[in-house]
């Protein structure tokens, strides 16, 4: 009927990470507006950086996110040593590399089993599910725990870690501790195919997103470095191109949108890309570990995933690839003759790029003669699938119309879960509340759902 | 008789910049610098672990988990609870995000998977404000004496336990 008019807003999202809300509203089975909202305050790290020692950065970055501290990390580190023209030796990429792996590891354990498989499974939490799939929970927590403790090892501790610095570390392990590792990684990998198996064969809702993927250029499966951006994909109409990470402003916009506290990136001529795991498969998935590649062939997925549904697969694969490549560096560990290159200081202005296990995580920083931070730029992987995340939802309209107002609202939230949308760090409980419109209503949401931070 | 002192974990949960969660933390720097006599300390200043406490709970030591809570009292009351007490008490919220996996969660999850608490207690300080950046209200800040006495007793019930048991 064309005069229907509905309306599903999530006042808390949940199993996400941090505080978000959607609003999505249709009249006649056309959405009029879809919208995610990032209504916690903003955090101003780059305004409190300024002004820093270029070697306080690390630990203050650290801090944006509990989750994935080691990407905020590494990507200042690349800007911060591209600002100095430091290379650092192959030792030392290798032991980030594997650090890196290590948080690969723990948050996407994280999210594909405490976050996302209770949507697949029918739970309304990993807690519920765990009482009919224990051992699948068992497991999760098996594989963050391994990724925690390499962590632990090479980084002082598991959150936030202390020992990343300019250069390299402040300190390195010894081959015993890193061998000591190695039952657990081996179990992890064995963890880790079997998930991939078991992901694959769960059934997934159908939809197909002409996306445009960012990710790093790299001649490795991009974690720790990179040499600049590639975007491309089925959506792009210039096909595949690449970005330095100087051109970046070229490229790339970062605007304010009203409802949300969160910047919202999009490509120059305005439209919206996606980073994470289904941009480095397509870019790189020929270079997937080949236990990572065996595990992806055995899905029959292929490397050009467009389903977002589909994601939790492709992040499996990527849970193979970092247990199988961190073995690897584990078994080849030589101690660098140093545990970090040391630095001359200089005036300059450095851009570089990781791959946060939510996609590429873009860092600039200018310092001045004595080192200290004159401005910084940190341009955050949600922040630039935000806006795709919104436009997928409006693609659900014709689907959601043909649906109770719970099982609409629900399947916004699983589309949204399956972006893993690191939303904020905050610790917060999240409330559902669902709003329904007739007529003459106004498209606010009653009250009850509350945005109270615990 | 072993002169060795039995020894018991005390987990101090908490954010040190919000306000008065940072009680717990607060009292675990006591310790530090103050040891309780008689028993051993293993301190454990955990923070925020999310599902990671579920991996500090799995020993054979007695337990002492130290955070802030909301149970509607005067803003600076101790309360000492049993672990799995607690465990039962807790109001786990179903939909918790990753980030909002807090001890209730941890317990409840942990419950779910069979998982056997160890022996222990939860002391709670009740706390009223979480701000970032705001400090320790002045009636936790007052109390904090008393949250010290509370996790020394429970550490010290814990070691005669196990010199009993």
């Amino acid at each position: 009927m064309a005069t229907d008019e509905r309306s599903y807003r999530v006042d808390l999202l949940t199993r996400v990470e941090g505080e978000g809300r959607f609003t999505l509203r249709m009249k006649g089975g056309v959405v009029e507006q879809a919208e995610l909202a990032i209504f916690e305050a903003p955090r101003f790290y780059e305004a409190f950086l300024r002004g820093r020692s270029m070697h306080e950065v690390s630990d203050i970055v650290a801090r944006i996110c509990g989750i994935c501290p080691v990407a905020y990390q590494l990507s200042a580190a690349a800007a911060l040593e591209a600002a100095l023209g430091l290379e650092v030796p192959e030792a030392i990429a290798k032991l980030r590399r594997l650090l890196y792996c290590g948080e690969w590891i723990e948050s996407h354990a994280l999210h594909v089993f405490m976050l996302h498989a209770p949507d697949y499974l029918g739970y309304p939490s990993a807690i519920e599910m765990a009482r009919d799939h224990r051992e699948l929970v068992e497991q999760g927590l098996a594989l963050k725990k391994t990724g925690n403790r390499i962590l632990e090892v090479l980084g002082g501790r598991a959150t936030h870690p202390i020992s990343p610095r300019i250069g390299g570390f402040s300190k390195l392990p010894t081959r015993a501790e890193l061998s000591a590792l190695l039952p657990q990684l081996e179990r992890a990998l064995e963890i880790a195919e079997a998930t991939a198996a078991l992901v694959a064969s769960w059934p997934a809702q159908e939809l197909e997103v002409p996306y445009v993927f960012v990710s790093l250029e790299c001649d490795e499966y991009p974690l720790e470095r990179g040499t600049g951006l590639l975007v491309g994909g089925p959506g792009s109409a210039e096909g595949t191109y690449r970005v330095g990470y100087d051109a970046w402003d070229q490229h790339f916009v970062e605007s304010h949108v009203a409802h949300s506290n969160a910047l919202h990136c999009h490509l120059k001529d305005g439209s919206t890309y996606l980073a994470g795991p289904q941009a480095r498969l397509f870019h790189h998935a020929e270079k997937l570990h080949p236990r990572a590649r065996a595990a992806l062939d055995a899905t029959g997925l292929g490397s050009v995933v467009t389903n977002p549904y589909r994601s939790i697969v492709v992040r499996a694969v990527e849970l193979v690839h970092a247990a199988a490549e961190a073995i690897d560096l584990v078994r080849a560990y030589e101690p660098p003759s140093a545990a970090y290159v040391p630095s001359t200081l200089r005036a300059a202005t450095g851009a570089g790029a990781t791959e946060a296990p939510r996609g590429a995580l873009f860092h600039r920083y200018a310092i001045d003669a004595e080192g200290l931070v004159s401005d910084a730029k940190i341009v955050p992987p949600t922040s630039q699938n935000q806006a795709r995340i919104e436009k997928d939802l409006a693609t659900l309209g014709p689907e959601l119309a043909a649906m109770s107002h719970q099982e609409a609202t629900h399947r916004c939230e699983q589309l949204i879960r399956a972006y893993d949308p690191c939303i904020s760090c905050a610790t917060h409980f999240l409330r559902l509340d669902i709003a329904e419109l007739g007529d003459s209503d106004t498209g606010e949401a009653p009250t009850g759902g509350e945005g109270g931070a615990t | 008789m072993s002169s060795a002192l039995a020894r018991v974990r005390v987990i101090a949960l908490g954010n040190a910049d919000a306000g008065d969660d940072a009680a717990a933390l607060s009292v675990l720097d006591a310790l530090a610098a103050d040891p309780v006599p008689g028993v051993e300390l293993e301190l454990v200043r955990a923070g925020r672990p999310g599902v990671g406490l579920l991996d500090w709970l799995e020993t054979e030591l007695g337990v002492v988990l130290v955070d802030v809570i909301r149970a509607g009292e005067v803003t600076g009351t101790v309360r000492v609870f049993e672990l799995a007490e607690a465990a039962r008490l807790a109001d786990a919220r179903a939909q918790a995000s990753s980030h909002a996996f807090g001890p209730a969660e941890v317990l409840r999850l942990g419950e779910a998977l069979g998982r056997a608490l160890p022996r222990g207690y939860v002391v709670g300080i009740e706390g009223a404000r979480f701000e970032p950046g705001s400090g320790l209200s002045d009636e936790v800040a007052a109390a904090l004496g008393a949250l010290r006495v509370a996790v020394g007793r429970c550490a010290h019930a814990l070691a005669r336990g196990a010199e009993e048991g």
